[in-house]
């Protein structure tokens, strides 16, 4: 009874390793699914949060109104705006809007609480620098990405 | 030793870790061992400690929730639900039932990705390199519908207090289609290659036995738990979310030992596979979101303890509010800290090449550990 | 046929060079020998870079990855580069090792395997010595390579590398002996130890018909031999990071690799030899098949390793000595009872 009982073991344990080889195998003869970067790039899915831009207005400028929304949701703290009041006008005057994009965790919860549509986040994923400087992101640099229209919500 | 003739035989110490390349993470262990045996084990734990819990503490409700996606970045979408939970229960605000779905669908695939990891990484445990990349293949299509409705990868920052941060696109139900459709037949690879695998079964049975007793008394939670023959499952017992409406049955085996922890989470793909899809037909309309819920909530004061069946276990997260934006005290029960504090005891006897597959069977994260 | 005359050709030349500027006669045999070595050593050389490159594109493949693309077409020049890259690397040296024998274990593990190709036949006369114990001379030095993994192990003065070495050693012991059994039966058939007495002897029919069983036990034991997956618990990276060479870098590190392959090579040219009738095939020179076969065997090696789990070693010797070990010897006697009755 054992010697049976053995031999069974060692047929099924030869059949589960051959099992295995053909699967592998299997795989070997499929075409690989991986890309080859910087050749070919994945087409991103319209919703991808990339880098945090601005929006341009109908005239090219930022829309932002320095409500500071942004900057109090931010849970990074990388957000920095320079305004003040001005007489005449209603609500503040931006002097300087930057973003360090090097702190930024990605989150878009600035660009949900903005309630004037200011900000977007574009598909951009390759922003390595050799300086930790060029990573803050002043207003031009943030309105020189804007989303391609098939992005927008 | 009753005579003198027995070898005698000089311990030494092996420095595991927190470098070795199968640690999982930043792990230290100091083994004591006894030839290829382990005598003792002495775990150092603490080197991706980020202090999230007083980070929480010091930030609002919504900005920690982005970081809550950090605490456990394989199944971050669970921490961040937590979050959520307790802020809604202390602010009693009811979740639309689609919004429920949604969390409920997102976190099962989430809970795929992070077993296909664990599949990955415990046969890159026992010496097989393939299943690794296999499992990360299957990940990447779970990550493709989870990027395609959150906009990210592996932070997702999806649930909002009240709800979800955004619906489903148009496309999403043709690539959920396709991922239902091959997915099962990718776990039949799986299976092929490693569950019956004559060298697997030598490596991984009867090893590192654990009997449910021993395993509640440490507090194990999810797969370990049900791998030692404890039918506790917080989807089953206690539904959240949707899965009350669902129905879901844990998935529940006996022995204990590395293979049966194997075992569950395999079987436990297949399970989440069909509550995707229970999802995805019974998903109601309504709104994603409960309508005027501020961005920046006051939360009551008060105390709660919300648990979601993270793929680690059960992770609980106590919540103190003191009325303010902030929390007062956010105290983080994290499956893996308890899963991994047996490991003093099952290490001892065992010998070297098995000490990482037993630690590897655990599943743990070590920033879950260490938060 | 393509090696055996071109050979035979520089030999004469060479005789005919001597012969006329009077050199004395023992210029013969010694240029024979450099230009054997110098053959060798090429042949090694150029064959390992090729087996990295298909190990890296087999294992890739299986995994559905590309593997090495950019350095040359598919790339196949990426190994030429790595190895560049290998040597200009720093060659450090532990401080608490044991220098000369930390040194000098690289080279002890690398000579056999080039010594061994010596009695390998190649194709039709394409033999360096076939000398007449020529079996017997190739399991006695592939051994040999196992004193440079244990010296290179102890005088790492880590532990990893220690427990590498040991269980190297402890491993070879275990599966030498299966390995040497399972030959025998071969050598039974042909009753003869030298390699061109085997492969003649398979004419007509390959011993792996005859020896099925020997054939089995010869792969298992082999890729035990050779440290490969499922059985490469000496270098098991998940364990003991890399084993015996953990301390090793630079050229160092590349020949325990280059030993590595080559005897990667090697074990399964003997299979080819011993089993699958050598060069013998039909209408192809007998190098093309000597190679053909050979680099089946090692495919089949390269599947093993990507495709099982790693035993652990109690298992490994328990396997070895109450599993292969009984296998070998029933395998011996039956094949002795048969020759005998026939
Ligand atoms: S929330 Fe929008 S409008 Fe307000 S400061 Fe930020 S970017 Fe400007
Ligand atoms: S994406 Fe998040 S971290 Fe980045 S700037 Fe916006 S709020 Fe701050």
């Amino acid at each position: 009874m054992r010697v049976f009982r053995a031999i069974g073991r060692l047929v099924k344990g030869t059949w589960w390793l051959f099992v295995g080889m053909v699967t592998t195998t299997k795989h070997f003869l499929r075409r690989a699914i991986t890309i080859q970067y910087p050749k070919e790039r994945f087409e991103q899915w319209p919703r991808f949060r990339g880098r945090v831009a601005m929006v341009a207005g109908d005239d090219g400028g930022h829309k932002c109104t320095a409500c500071a929304q942004c900057i109090r949701v931010c849970p990074a703290a990388c957000i920095t705006l320079e305004r003040h009041k001005e007489g005449g006008v209603k609500g503040f005057v931006v002097d300087g809007y930057v973003i360090d994009i090097g702190l930024c965790i990605y989150c878009g919860l600035c660009v949900e609480v903005c309630n004037f549509d200011a900000l977007a986040m574009v598909p951009e994923y390759e922003m390595s620098v050799y300086d930790k400087a060029e990573l803050v992101y002043d207003i031009p640099k943030l309105l020189s990405r804007q989303l391609e229209p098939e992005f927008k919500k | 030793m009753a005579t003198d003739t027995a070898i005698h035989t000089q311990e030494f110490q092996v420095n595991m870790g927190p470098q070795h390349p199968s640690t999982h993470g930043v792990f230290r262990m100091v083994l004591t061992m006894d030839g290829e045996r382990v005598v003792d084990c002495e775990p150092h734990v603490g080197f991706l400690h980020r202090s999230m819990e007083k980070m929480a503490e010091n930030r609002l409700y919504i900005q920690f929730l982005p970081m809550a996606d950090r605490i456990d970045y394989l199944s971050s979408l669970f921490c961040s639900v937590a979050h959520c939970q307790a802020v809604e229960q202390l602010m009693e605000i009811e979740v639309p039932p689609r919004a429920k779905y949604l969390r409920t669908m997102f976190m099962e695939l989430n809970r795929i990705a992070s077993h296909c990891i664990f599949f990955g990484v415990f046969a890159l445990d026992l010496g097989a390199v393939t299943p690794f990349l296999y499992g990360f293949r299957e990940r990447e299509l779970t990550m493709d519908l989870l990027e395609m409705t959150t906009g990210q990868r592996i932070t997702f920052n999806y649930p909002r207090f009240g709800g979800v941060a955004a619906d489903l696109p148009d496309s999403f139900f043709a690539v959920a289609e396709k991922f239902l459709k091959v997915f099962p037949g990718r776990i039949t690879d799986y299976e092929r290659i490693l569950n019956e695998n004559e060298i697997f079964l030598a490596r991984t049975k009867g090893v590192g036995v654990v009997d449910g007793a021993r395993a509640i008394n440490y507090g194990w939670s999810g797969p370990n738990l049900r791998a030692s023959g404890v039918n506790f499952d917080l989807r089953q017992n206690m539904p959240y979310e949707a899965y009350g409406e669902l129905g879901y049955e844990a998935v529940v085996l006996s022995n204990g030992d590395c293979y049966d922890r194997y075992l569950v989470r395999i079987l436990e793909m297949r399970a989440s596979h069909a509550l995707i899809k229970k999802c995805l037909e019974g998903l109601p309309d309504g709104p994603i979101v409960k309508e005027k819920v501020s961005k920046f909530p006051k939360v009551p004061a008060g105390e709660v303890y919300a648990r979601v069946e993270s793929p680690r276990g059960d992770y609980g997260l106590y919540l103190v509010s003191d009325g303010t934006n902030k929390p007062y005290r956010y105290k983080l029960r994290t499956p893996s800290f308890n899963n991994l504090s047996m490991i003093r005891e099952m290490l001892p006897g065992v010998y070297l090449a098995d000490v990482v597959p037993i630690f590897g069977s655990l599943d743990v994260i070590l920033p879950d550990v260490d938060r | 046929m393509i090696i055996h005359p071109v050979l035979s050709w520089l030999n004469e030349w060479w005789q005919g060079v001597v012969a006329t500027y009077g050199l004395p006669s023992c210029f013969v045999p010694a240029a024979q020998m450099v230009v054997h070595a110098i053959l060798i050593g090429g042949f090694i050389a150029v064959l390992v870079l090729f087996l990295i490159w298909l190990t890296r594109k087999v294992s890739a493949h299986i995994q559905q990855r590309f593997g090495p693309m950019r350095v040359g077409w598919h790339g196949s020049v990426q190994t030429v580069a790595d190895a560049l890259k290998l040597m200009q690397k720093e060659d450090t040296t532990p401080r608490s090792c044991d220098r000369p024998v930390f040194n000098i274990a690289p080279f002890l593990a690398f000579a056999p395997t080039i010594v061994a190709f010596v009695v390998i036949p190649f194709g039709d006369g394409a033999i360096i010595r076939d000398l007449n114990i020529g079996v017997l001379f190739l399991f006695a030095i592939t051994t040999i390579n196992v004193i440079g993994v244990i010296s290179g192990g102890w005088a790492s003065g880590s532990k990893y590398s220690l427990l590498g070495g040991f269980r190297s050693a402890a491993q070879l012991v275990s599966y030498e002996v299966p390995l040497v059994l399972s030959a025998l039966g071969v050598i039974m058939l042909a009753g003869s130890m030298k390699m061109g007495a085997i492969v003649d002897a398979q004419s007509r029919i390959w011993f792996v018909a005859y020896q099925p069983l020997a054939f089995v036990i010869y792969i298992i034991a082999a890729t035990a031999e050779v440290n490969r997956t499922p059985f490469d618990i000496p270098e098991a990276e998940q364990e003991i990071v890399a084993g015996f060479n953990v301390e090793y870098s630079g050229m160092k590190f590349a020949m325990f690799f280059l030993a590595e392959f080559a005897n990667m090579f090697l074990i399964a040219a003997i299979a080819a030899t011993l089993f699958l009738g050598g060069w013998r095939g039909p209408w192809l020179p007998g190098e093309f098949w000597f190679l053909a076969k050979s680099f089946a065997i090692v495919l089949l090696l390269m599947f093993f390793r990507w495709t099982y789990p790693r035993l652990r070693v109690d298992q490994l010797m328990s396997f070895a000595w109450k599993f292969l070990l009984p296998l070998a010897f029933l395998n011996l006697i039956i094949t002795g009872l048969i020759l005998v009755l026939i």
